[in-house]
């Protein structure tokens, strides 16, 4: 059946609930009950119960027209797609939807959740009003995560039919790679393979001379080249494997060599979350790839979106 | 079965896990006890109780004293936990009450099945299951038991008063389902129950059409649909003596008729019933079989300019064959379901009993003629008397026949004279006859009603040779404002007929003769008290006469239009329409084409009618929209005033300042009224209008 799990194209912007979106079919009680009312039938029948008629009529006609009000509480509601802040994989994301009810009926009981068969969150919509829907989303694997299909439904009235639509919304989640766990210690307290050190004296593995950064240290201002050419501003020397004493560089390449990827990546992710929660600043390189000793919100939402997408983001 | 999330309470629907964020301090305010505000849960339950008493209302009465007292049992224990905040009785303790329940249900009725038996296990099931509602599961559950017990009401009456109550208990259960449908947010009872009314508004036309049209089926599907212990008053098969004086007790309603144009006078109304020509001494009995096997068909002769009435009648079940029908019918009724029949003796008789409500249309001509092709062998049976009775009769008899020779009418003329100059009288509590009851009866007693004169009448007949036969009947009937005539059982009546050579079976009816009036007034009960009081009594209880005949309209009515709506009626219906149709195929089309059309406009009606939007939105939306032309878009996220800061530099003085006005009025009716007021809104309206970037 084609129509129950539609797999539609993610839809990019707002998602109106019209014609052709919104699928009506018995519940389980509404089945039932229409057991129940051929049941009565056959007894009025036999009894040739005149008011039996009326009864059975009138009942199976409000069940009928609960269909109206069952797809009515769907239909003309608009969807806009929000935005999830990252996580970390394995944690749970809250994507942000927007309802929209652009018409004077209150929508009752709306509910809302996801084809991964998450718990259905419900909600009451005012007339001419909007409600943003939290909806929580499991997350496995790093990288960008698409949102999942939701589903959109609405047993309301009678509870004898369900109308529910279909949507993929143009959006998904960014999933940062779950930080290791237990956390390896930072590289400067404890390095128990050798390869990343804290350097007390800068200068051993000069790499390059750079444009001098406000913070950098004193020490490391490349004063000979700057004699040279005392009109130009001011250099910095680079080095190799972090910046000055107190500094942190978590390097790809002197990571342990029997870690894979997702471990090293792990590994990373643990380290920054570590920092940032230390206040420490940090640089981080990746093949290919260099941040800059910093820290705070900025920096660790590109080092972590860089660990995220690594490798060309591998879409969970 | 899932566990319950709180005693006593309504849990989620299974399938969500969660439960919903608003019904949690309700259930943690739960175990409180009543001094506190109820939560939603109990008062949903509560409700749900009060819709299962009204369903079960009217089987509280039929059912035996112990069902009703057991369901009252379960029903006030609910009530106790819902109060006390207990806990549902355990999963052993409901099932041993089941148990107890079928076992009690078998020990009064001998059987699990059939009405009765299945009406009172449906109504204690209905009283436990109340005691296990938990989840959404069970609400429905119980709605569904309710609208059965609802259908089952109807098995013991259908009644107006019952029509009313289905009126009330339908809202009900309606909105009981819709209470359990607001997951989210409890709205006030008052709202439910107008939402409820407003799907049951608009569910009345599909419920109408499919009243009408749905094709209705020809017989019970199993069984005999009627308990045979109905039909106990009305006609009988024999007459003896004191026989009607407990009809004329009854004001119960034989049957309603209805003109077509005039009506003949009261005292021209004599509906025949059964005709009786054995009689032993004591009582009147029908021909033998093999008697009436030897009567001619009847022959009907209509002389020429023959006054016809053409008339419907509603007739009430009585389990009887007998179709009454004025004299002397013409045409036989068309019943579905069963045929009708012309005995040789004139009464019109059903192929089954009447068990149902019944409507037929018939044809009458008064002064019809029958009993032309009668010969001596036929006539026989009617000059049958039991040999060493009533000697004293044949005595007066052969008198008369000495003075007046074979001649029919001078003879019955001679009777009717003499009763009417002896002290005869009139009661309905005539002194017990003895053996020779109809000697007893003219030379001594000389008090009866009809059953004594018709028997007395026409054993002198026989006595003097003629041939003639008691019939049973109503005579007379209670005219109607609506149009229509009322014939209860106090109209019941017997009355005579003799053979005549030239003009066949003629009636002669000898109560006339003793009492007149009443034959005007065609009820037994008019004679009941002398005439002065009678006057009295009568003013008296006019108001109250009034009303009842009111009631017995309003009664006729729903009798004929809802109860007795049958296939006839529907062919009727569409014929009207100028439909005709040979099978019920042919009615499934129509009923479909019409359901379409129904539901069409239910459509348009549902789904198009909250579209219109706030106005307030409308107009603003306008100007945005005027705004949008000139390169200047509202982005989603933007508020009002944002927009209008990020765009006014795009207009001129006088636009600008009516943005600026525009955009005020909106905040202000939007978030500092809420309200929409109508002299602000056409303000606004014109503001709008009068912006043009």
């Amino acid at each position: 059946m084609r129509f129950l799990r539609r797999s539609t194209q993610a839809w990019a912007g707002d998602y109106t609930l019209n014609r052709g979106r919104i699928y009506v079919l018995p519940t389980r009680a509404g089945l039932i009950f229409g057991a129940a009312l051929l049941a009565m039938l056959l007894t009025t029948i036999n009894y040739a119960l005149s008011l039996g008629y009326v009864l059975i009529f009138l009942l199976a006609s409000i069940a009928l027209v609960s269909l109206f009000h069952t797809y009515r509480n769907l239909a003309g509601l608009v969807l806009r797609p929000g935005r999830a802040d990252p996580v970390h994989a394995g944690e749970i994301a809250e994507l942000n939807l927007t309802l929209l009810n652009p018409s004077a009926l209150t929508r009752y009981s709306i509910g809302i959740d996801s084809d991964e068969g998450h718990a259905t969150n419900l909600f009451d919509i005012s007339a001419d009003a909007e409600q943003i829907a939290a909806v929580a989303v499991h997350t496995q694997r790093r990288g960008w995560l698409p949102a999942p299909r939701f589903r959109l439904s609405s047993d309301f009235p009678l509870g004898l039919w369900r109308a529910w639509s279909w949507w993929l919304p143009d959006t998904g989640i960014l999933v940062y790679p779950a930080p290791e766990n237990p956390p390896s210690p930072l590289p400067h307290h404890h390095d128990p393979s050798g390869h990343v050190e804290l350097h007390q004296q800068g200068g051993e593995d000069f790499s390059h001379i750079r444009p001098y950064r406000a913070g950098d240290s004193l020490r490391r201002l490349a004063w000979k080249a700057m004699a040279r050419n005392p009109r130009a501003q001011p250099l910095t020397l680079e080095f190799n494997d972090g910046g000055e004493g107190g500094e942190l560089l978590f390097d790809w390449q002197h990571l342990p060599a029997q870690l894979d990827t997702e471990q090293r990546l792990s590994r990373l992710a643990a380290w920054i979350e570590q920092a940032e929660s230390a206040g420490l600043p940090y640089a981080m390189t990746l093949p290919g790839r260099r941040f800059d000793t910093d820290h705070g919100p900025k920096q660790r939402r590109a080092c972590l979106e860089a660990l995220a997408r690594f490798g060309g983001g591998a879409s969970a | 079965m899932k566990p319950a999330p709180a005693p006593g309470t309504l849990g989620p629907a299974p399938g969500t896990s969660a439960i919903p964020a608003r019904l949690r301090p309700s259930l943690r305010a739960l175990g409180g006890r009543l001094g506190g505000t109820w939560e939603r849960d109990r008062r949903d339950t509560l409700f749900l109780m009060g819709v299962a008493v009204l369903a079960t209302l009217p089987h509280l009465i039929y059912l035996p004293f112990w069902c009703s007292a057991g369901f009252f049992v379960l029903l006030t224990w609910r009530l106790g936990l819902l109060i006390s905040g207990n806990p549902l009785p355990a999963r052993g303790m409901r099932i041993v009450a089941s148990l107890a329940i079928v076992a009690a249900v078998f020990a009064q009725y001998r059987t699990l099945m059939g009405q009765e038996a299945g009406v009172a296990l449906l109504l204690l099931f209905l009283g436990l299951k109340l005691l296990e509602i938990r989840a959404r599961r069970d609400f429905f559950v119980t709605i569904f038991l309710c609208c059965f017990l609802v259908l089952a009401g109807y098995l013991h009456s259908q009644s107006i008063l019952m029509g009313l109550l289905t009126l009330v208990t339908v809202p009900a259960l309606i909105t009981a389902m819709l209470t359990m449908q607001y997951l989210e947010q409890e709205v006030p009872l008052s709202r439910r129950l107008r939402q409820a009314c407003v799907l049951i508004l608009q569910a009345m036309p599909l419920a109408l059409l499919l009243f009408l049209l749905f094709p209705r089926p020809s017989g019970p599907l199993w069984g005999s649909a009627l308990n045979s212990s109905k039909g106990t008053t009305g006609l009988s098969d024999s007459m003896s003596p004191g026989d009607f004086s407990s009809l004329a007790e009854s004001n119960e309603v034989v049957m309603r008729v209805e003109f077509e144009g005039d009506a003949p006078a009261a005292a021209d109304l004599y509906w025949r019933g059964p005709t009786f020509g054995h009689f032993d001494g004591r009582s009147w009995q029908p021909l033998s079989a093999n008697q009436q096997a030897a009567l001619p068909q009847p022959e009907i002769r209509l002389p020429a300019g023959a006054p016809a009435y053409t008339y419907h009648i509603t007739r009430e079940p009585d389990g009887r064959h007998w179709l009454l029908g004025l004299e002397t019918a013409t045409t036989l009724p068309t019943l579905h379901r069963q045929s009708a029949t012309m005995l040789p003796t004139l009464d019109v008789v059903s192929s089954r009993p009447n068990d149902d409500r019944l409507r037929y249309t018939l044809r009458a001509h008064p002064t019809a003629l029958s009993g032309l092709n009668e010969n001596e062998r036929s006539l026989s049976p009617w000059l049958q008397l039991p040999e060493g009775y009533n000697p004293q009769t044949r005595q007066l008899a052969a008198a008369w026949v000495a003075r007046h020779g074979q001649d029919t009418d001078r003879l019955v003329q001679q009777v009717l004279a003499w009763i009417r100059q002896e002290n005869f009288s009139y009661t309905l509590n005539p002194p017990r006859l003895g053996r020779d009851s109809v000697d007893e009866f003219l030379f001594g007693t000389r008090a009866g009603f009809c059953e004594h004169y018709s028997s007395a009448f026409v054993v002198l007949m026989r006595a003097m040779g003629i041939p003639a036969r008691v019939v049973t009947g109503y005579q007379g009937a209670e005219g109607h404002d609506n149009g229509y005539w009322i014939v209860r059982q106090a109209n019941a009546h017997a009355w005579a007929e003799v053979w005549h050579p030239e003009r066949g079976w003629q009636r002669v009816d000898p109560t006339s003769a003793v009492a007149p009036h009443r034959i005007q007034q065609g009820s037994l009960q008019a004679l009941r008290q002398p005439d002065a009081e009678g006057t009295l009594a009568r003013t008296a209880s006019d108001w109250k006469h009034f009303w009842t005949l009111n009631l017995d309209g309003i009664t006729h009515r729903w009798n004929q239009w809802l109860l007795a709506y049958d296939r006839s009626n529907q062919r009727r219906l569409l014929e009207g329409f100028g439909l005709h149709y040979d099978n019920w195929q042919t009615l499934v089309g129509i009923l479909a084409a019409a359901l379409a059309v129904v539901l069409a406009g239910l459509a348009l009606i549902t789904l198009r009618a909250r579209i219109p939007r706030d106005p307030l939105e409308r107009s603003f939306d306008e100007f945005c929209q005027r705004l949008a032309l000139i390169g200047a878009e509202r982005m989603p996220n933007e508020t009002a005033n944002q927009f209008l800061y990020r765009i006014e530099r795009l207009l001129d003085a006088d636009n600008a300042a009516l943005a600026h006005d525009i955009v005020a009025t909106y905040n202000h009716m939007r978030y500092d009224l809420g309200s929409r007021p109508k002299d602000l809104l056409a303000e606004f309206n014109a503001l709008v209008k009068a912006f043009q970037p």
